[in-house]
């Protein structure tokens, strides 16, 4: 069965720019996959609707958040479940050839709470304004702001001292 | 924008390890419409039982039994209306009760959910069926997919949880649900879409993975793993194993008909393990409507964390929760306060415990964190006017260990609240004044948050809300008034009960209101103190109407602004004076500037009211009493020009 043009253009579109948020978001490359793809599929089974609105790219964003927080707690479930039949699991697992540092920024971006994180991947990964991250995440504009300037200062501090961070500013 | 940020982020972001298959992903999406219509044709369906009247003994579990609908089992009278008791687990611990409705206009939607309710609000239900026994079952709400509002009701329909009305957010819900079906169930206003979140999550959860379709749901055999999961769970409920039906994951779409009588349709219940049992143990069943059939369900709890996700979280606060304000803490550092002075808070009531005696107060508070605090009354032993600056001061409240810190305006520590002990009271006052408080589901109810404004109104601003109202249903010359203060003060009147207070408004119109008492005339009157009183939002409809709602965004009263702005409270006469006329006895007011004009601004029996009228402003606002030829000036006001007082 083969999906309409509309849908397969969105969805080859979006997929790298989810996969690359749910990535910091849940500082997990395998588990960004898995949600990127679940929250593809939900684009498709609600294409219709999905078609129609001003910024479907928007939407399918705001699922996969929410997939995204929805998988932390069913796996922090399971994890509870795994170690007491003595198998520990680690939900987050660094992507086949992750450079270290990108590791590191992902382990920083995953230790944000979580509205902070999701203020920062979307603001400044998935390029969505103020104004757009604000009616993503139901806050206000100013709380986006003091949300994506308390994560650069936390990100600032937990992120290794090398010329990298060092040019780490405030966000607008 | 740092572009700096932007490009450390991209290189840190992972890339696809290959290409989306999107025919595969439109595939699925085509299965699963095909299914929720084959699940729209079934027209009845027999639960079986999940676990036998043995082994029910054992548990000492409820049973729910759903009520038939007249004449045996048959095609449901769609929509069907599901209520469920509901306890929200709130971050913290506490709880507060909670009440879900559910409705469904055919099988594929009687799943949907009305609801309004915050992200990753969890909760557990007991549920009431038709015959008053209860069930509970465990489960949890995460987001809203719907284009109805999401509400959780507590049990005295109070909204004590909402988010706003979306169309871009979706459910994520399991647990088990019965239907509470009653013939002529008032359908639900606001249709609602397709939902099957559960579905979703357990298949999200199966392990092994089973894949959904309508073949499997007689042919699942549960592997290796699942037959230990089983025996696990079984060993924790203390239960017979084989009384668990372990089956596919949603069989409520896939049911099974053997044959064209629909009659012989059959759906079966799951029984899904997501933690085990030495932590709040979950079972998730997923079951199909039936009318003729028992369900057992047991009680289990859910797990205490609700913040959080994926990662570590470590930068998360506890969350202001105003009910757990509630109780005895030992005042420190605070500016000027007796060293061991106790405060109690209790719903609605405030003391603070010295060695002179109590000073008490009214309180509110929001779990945003917004404070407000107003005095009431004292032992006469403390001084003339005890009610301290610290607690006049607090405008925020924020958990601080087992104790809490009050905040001023500007987030300065004005105090901190240890747990402290029962305080021996002064010897005038009754030891019973400081037992420690408990926590009821009215308090509860009483501290719940608040729905949001109706999408028809605006916000309040606090400079918009300073001034003088009146009842848009106040009879007209009625006194009855709300006069908002700048300086956090309120005056309200029903007409002839005053009222006195104090306001505070936070974000998105969210309103504290504590009131400090009241005169008890009898009269005709529009209660404005208690519009004030139950008041947690405020909002503007049109150009200038206030709208006052309570924690369940019900009206409470509408308000128009008056176009005097009384400068003080209400002047009267010194002595009775009588004139023939309701103009004469208004022009008696003492002090009218020259020059001015008197109109008549409403008349009913036995009142009139006037306004005087300067170069076109109004600077008096005057109320006259009486009939025929006999009339008296009742009382006065002086009006500011700008129309905000104080």
């Amino acid at each position: 069965m083969t999906a309409p043009d509309a849908l397969a253009a969105f969805c080859r579109q979006e997929h790298p720019r989810l996969v690359g948020a749910l990535s910091l978001y849940c500082g997990d490359a395998a588990l960004a996959e898995e949600l990127a793809q679940e929250a593809l599929y939900r684009v498709c089974r609600d294409w219709s609707r999905v078609s129609l609105m001003p910024a479907p790219g928007a939407w399918a964003h705001r699922v996969a958040i929410n997939l995204a927080n929805s998988a932390y707690r069913r796996r922090r479930a399971e994890r509870r479940a795994n170690r007491r039949h003595h198998d520990v699991s680690d939900g987050r697992a660094a992507g086949p050839g992750d450079p270290a540092s990108s590791l590191a920024v992902r382990q920083a971006v995953a230790a944000l709470p979580p509205r902070q994180r999701a203020a920062v991947v979307l603001r400044h990964l998935a390029g969505y304004s103020v104004a757009e991250t604000a009616e993503l995440l139901d806050v206000t504009e100013g709380a986006v702001k003091q949300l994506t300037h308390r994560a650069a200062v936390a990100l600032r501090e937990r992120l290794p001292d090398d010329d990298t961070m060092q040019e780490v500013r405030d966000v607008r | 924008m740092s572009g700096d940020l932007d490009r450390i982020l991209t290189d840190a972001a992972a890339s696809p390890s290959g290409p989306v298959d999107v025919d595969a992903l439109h595939a699925r999406a085509e299965r699963s419409r095909r299914r929720g219509r084959l699940a729209a044709g079934l027209c009845a369906a027999t639960l079986v039982v999940v676990a036998g009247a043995g082994v029910l003994a054992a548990l000492g579990t409820s049973r729910v039994e759903l009520a038939s609908p007249p004449g045996g089992a048959e095609a449901p009278d769609w929509p069907l209306r599901l209520r469920a008791e509901a306890v929200l687990n709130r971050p913290g611990g506490t709880e507060a009760p909670v009440m879900i409705e559910m409705a469904g206009s055919s099988w594929s939607e009687w799943l949907a959910i009305t609801a309004h309710g915050p992200a990753h609000t969890e909760v557990s239900v007991d549920v009431t069926a038709a015959e008053g026994t209860h069930g509970r079952f465990v489960g949890g709400v995460e987001w809203v997919y719907t284009d109805a509002p999401f509400t959780l009701l507590d049990d005295a329909a109070d909204v004590v949880a909402s988010a706003p009305l979306w169309d871009m957010t979706y459910i994520d819900l399991w647990g088990e649900w019965w239907v509470d079906y009653r013939p002529g169930l008032v359908p639900h206003p606001v249709p609602h879409p397709l939902l099957r979140p559960w579905a979703a999550t357990a298949a999200a959860m199966a392990d092994p993975p089973i894949e959904r379709s309508s073949e499997n749901v007689a042919a699942v055999e549960p592997g290796p793993e699942w037959d230990e999961r089983r025996r696990h769970v079984a060993d924790q409920l203390d239960i017979d194993p084989a009384a668990l039906a372990v089956r596919s994951w949603d069989t409520w779409l896939d049911g099974v008909c053997p044959s064209e009588d629909a009659s012989d349709c059959r759906v079966t219940i799951t029984v899904v393990l997501l933690e085990s049992a030495d932590v709040p143990l979950l079972v998730e069943v997923h079951g199909g409507g039936g009318f003729d059939g028992r369900l057992e369900v047991t009680h289990l709890d859910l797990e205490e964390e609700h913040e959080g996700g994926p990662g570590d979280g470590s930068g998360n606060a506890p969350s202001p929760d105003p009910v757990a304000l509630v109780g005895l803490w030992e005042v420190r550092d605070a500016a000027g306060e007796e060293p061991g002075a106790v405060l109690r808070i209790d719903l609605g009531a405030v003391g603070l415990f010295r060695g002179c005696g109590m000073i008490s107060g009214g309180w509110d508070a929001t779990s945003e964190g917004m404070l407000l605090l107003s005095p009431r009354s004292w032992s006469t032993p403390c001084g003339r006017a005890p009610w301290p600056q610290w607690l006049d001061d607090a405008a925020a409240h924020r958990p601080d260990g087992d104790g809490h810190v009050l905040l001023d305006a500007d987030g300065g520590v004005l105090a901190r609240l240890v747990p402290g002990e029962e305080p021996t009271v002064a010897s005038h006052l009754s030891q019973s004044l400081a037992e420690p408080p408990v926590v009821t589901g009215e308090t509860r109810a009483a501290l719940a948050p608040a729905a949001p404004l109706p999408a028809d109104l605006r916000p309040a601003e606090r400079e918009a809300l300073v001034g003088h109202w009146t009842p848009t249903d106040a009879r007209p010359a009625s006194l009855a008034h709300l006069h908002l203060q700048a300086d956090g003060r309120l005056r309200a009147s029903d007409g002839c009960n005053e009222l006195t207070g104090r306001w505070r408004l936070g974000d998105e119109g969210r309103l504290l209101a504590v009131t400090m008492g009241t005169t008890l005339m009898g009269c005709e009157n529009v209660p404005t103190s208690a519009r004030i009183a139950g008041a947690a939002r405020a909002g503007l409809s049109g150009a200038d109407e206030l709208v006052l709602l309570d924690r369940r965004a019900a009206e409470l009263g509408r308000f128009e602004r008056s176009d005097c702005q009384p400068t003080a409270p209400l002047a009267q006469p010194g002595r009775a004076q009588h004139f023939e006329t309701a103009e004469e006895a208004a022009r008696s007011v003492p002090g009218l500037p020259a020059g001015g004009t008197l109109t008549e601004d409403g008349t009913s029996e036995g009142k009139a009211a006037f306004t005087w009228s300067t170069g076109g402003v109004v600077t008096q606002r005057i109320y006259v009493v009486g009939g025929g030829d006999r009339w008296a000036l009742a009382a006065w006001e002086h009006c500011e020009r700008t129309g905000h007082a104080d």
